[in-house]
């Protein structure tokens, strides 16, 4: 630790961030896909119909499906494909339950030009790189909760230092000056880190909110008890719906949800209803909600409330419930951006990118601001600056192309083998692992270069693999008018472009520049 | 939106082209006067609270509020880029006739 408030809050910056960065690169990536986990689903699950049923015929197929499926159910959930969260018919229901344990429950996929469940080839899909960013994997969720929390401190904490310690936060605002060696990392991280600023604070802190009752389980227990018992008790009560009316046991037939969907569209504008929740069908008191499209961060949307058996509107119900709920929920709707249309939800991608490359720049800097210290040692780099080297290369590399990975193994593991889904993710894993190893062996500069051409190829050649595999091949998709398959393809192409333009500029680089002593590999070095 | 982002991306590069290193950079030798920088602050801060006007009136203030710190976001990345690569594409965008408005150097 250094004197005086800069330096030392330059110490916590650097070496708080170093020790977390690759557990964050890999959270941010994940989390950064995550903002088109629907569009990734779709793509995995080529055999989903692209849906273009109206709204009227979508309810009637799910209320006939739901009335063969899960007669006498205590609620039944209607989801019509109106907006990108959910671009196929789903419905969902939940059985009576005991006083001990709730009630069975089942979701299915419905085409609506058929009213049958459509069945896709077993994935993870896009969910499943979601999940990764806060679930981690092959751990406990517990267990992972916790390290993505730890991490997601020092990632505050590095953000705060990191204001503190540049001191030309205005007048370097726009400046990034290229082929300046450790000044142009520098002012990359720098970059990064202050266009995207407002981002990066929110999402962090508001991932850390996420959490909040694991991370601070005595605030709910200071007012409500130890015990799992306790908790229950108080999400019970921060949950609670606020009316809980009884079956009343005499069978009523549910009155037409179509009309309803119509009122609430003559109420809030066509395409605006997002979900039909309908409580108790079957029984002379059921309740319809309809709930409108999430069109503000606050995480919940205004309701109507219909009477189930005369289709009566008897009530509207805010979206707003309490001050501190709304503040709670607004931070979360803010980090899942489920409310952001097509151009929002492209520039929360931009900033998620922007901060997963603040993170790799600024592991990357790290090694940049010792090398010339480290290589002039009597007995070469230490063994710590040597493994930080190849676990950057391996890390920033590796997990993109282990993603690459998950979407071949996609396309290319049979569908009918049945673990189909967890392989694709040991894949992914595999990959990252092989990268690591291969990063570890090669000179550093060549490996950089080797594995940029690699990551190049795999995302170049998935639209290639996708054309091969499925009948939706670009050109069918453009000729379609299908944005989403086509998106994917072109977005793979893109990013296979960059990683070739990096790997150009690395051989630029490598020529032009005066070799580095860091041509041996790490093995060899350390034999 | 776009008229939104065109908004927010003039006012960046206001604000960038109201600093002498990245005036400089877009037209070599030259340099501000005491007035030209505030004009050009001014200009920017006027374009900036138009986005966020557009934008809140489209979107509803809260959205309106993400909008205008993802097209910001946006703007400053372009802007860095374009300094350092291409600066003189920003010299052909001479809608703030910035020509006019600075001393040439002495």
């Amino acid at each position: 630790m250094k004197n005086g408030f800069r330096q030392s809050m330059g110490w916590v910056h650097t070496w708080g961030g170093l020790v977390v960065g690759w557990i964050l690169y890999f959270v941010f990536l994940t989390g950064t896909l995550g903002y088109f986990d629907t569009e990734i689903d779709r793509w995995m699950k080529p055999e989903l119909p692209l849906e273009t049923t109206p709204l009227h015929e979508a309810i009637t197929i799910a209320q006939q499906r739901l009335e063969q499926q899960a007669p006498g159910a205590q609620r039944w959930f209607i989801s019509p494909a109106t907006n990108r969260d959910n671009p196929n018919l789903r419905i969902f229901w939940e059985m009576p339950g005991t006083d001990d344990a709730r009630g069975k429950t089942g979701n299915e996929i419905l085409d609506s030009a058929t009213g049958q469940p459509v069945t896709a080839r077993a994935t993870g899909g896009g969910q499943t790189l979601y999940r990764m960013h806060y679930a981690l994997h092959y751990l406990p969720v517990d267990v992972a909760y916790w390290l993505v929390g730890i991490c997601s401190m020092f990632m505050l904490v590095a953000i705060i230092t990191g204001v503190v310690i540049h001191k030309k936060i205005f007048k370097d605002f726009f400046t990034f000056r290229p082929r300046k060696g450790q000044r142009s990392w520098l002012d990359m991280h720098n970059l990064l880190s202050v266009t995207a600023l407002p981002f990066h604070l929110m999402i962090t802190y508001s991932g850390l909110i996420f959490f909040a009752f694991t991370y601070m389980p005595l605030i709910i227990a200071g007012s409500y008890g130890i015990g799992r018992d306790a908790e229950e008790r108080f999400f019970d009560e921060l949950f609670a719906e606020t009316e809980n009316t009884e079956i009343i046991g005499v069978t009523a037939p549910v009155a037409s949800l179509h009309l309803m969907a119509a009122e609430a569209e003559s109420h809030w504008g066509k395409n605006q209803v997002r979900c039909l929740e309908i409580h108790r069908p079957g029984d002379a008191s059921a309740r319809v909600h309809i709930g409108s499209q999430l069109n503000s961060p606050l995480r919940a949307s205004p309701e109507l409330v219909f009477d189930g058996t005369t289709g009566i509107s008897v009530g509207e119900k805010a979206a707003f419930a309490s001050s501190p709920r709304a503040v709670r929920d607004t931070l979360l709707g803010l980090h899942e951006g489920l409310f952001a249309s097509s151009g929002l939800r492209w520039l929360y991608f931009l900033s998620g990118l922007l901060g997963t490359t603040m993170i790799a720049t600024g592991s990357i800097l790290w090694t940049v601001k010792r090398r010339a210290r480290e290589y002039q040692k009597p007995r070469g780099p230490s063994l710590g600056f040597r493994l930080v080297e190849r676990m950057n290369l391996g890390v920033t590399l590796g997990l993109p192309i282990g993603i690459a990975g998950y979407f071949w193994a996609n396309r290319l593991l049979p569908v009918d083998f049945s673990a189909r889904d967890q392989w694709e993710v040991h894949v992914m894993f595999l990959l990252l692992l092989a990268t690591l190893l291969y990063g570890a062996l090669r000179p550093l500069l060549r490996g950089w270069n080797e594995l940029l051409w690699a990551a190049a190829l795999a995302y170049g050649l998935l639209p290639l693999v996708n054309a091969l595999t499925t009948s939706r091949h670009l050109v069918h998709s453009v000729l379609q008018g299908d944005w989403l398959f086509a998106g994917f393809d072109l977005i793979c192409l893109v990013v296979g472009a960059c990683f070739a333009c990096a790997a150009v500029h690395l051989r630029d680089r490598t020529y032009t520049l005066p070799q580095m002593p860091a041509t041996r590999s790490l093995i060899a070095e350390s034999a | 939106m776009l008229l939104a982002f065109l908004l927010t991306f003039a006012a960046c590069t206001a604000f960038s082209l109201a600093m002498d290193r990245h005036l400089r950079q877009v037209w070599p030798g030259r340099s501000h006067s005491r007035h030209s920088i505030v004009i050009y602050r001014c200009c920017g801060i006027l374009f900036l609270m138009t986005a966020t006007y557009i934008c809140a009136q489209r979107q509803g203030l809260a959205t309106g509020l993400v909008s205008i710190c993802g097209l910001a976001t946006l703007s400053v990345t372009l802007l860095a880029l374009l300094f350092s690569y291409r600066p003189r594409w920003l010299a052909h965008m001479d809608y703030l006739c910035a020509r006019y408005l600075i001393k040439p150097a002495v």
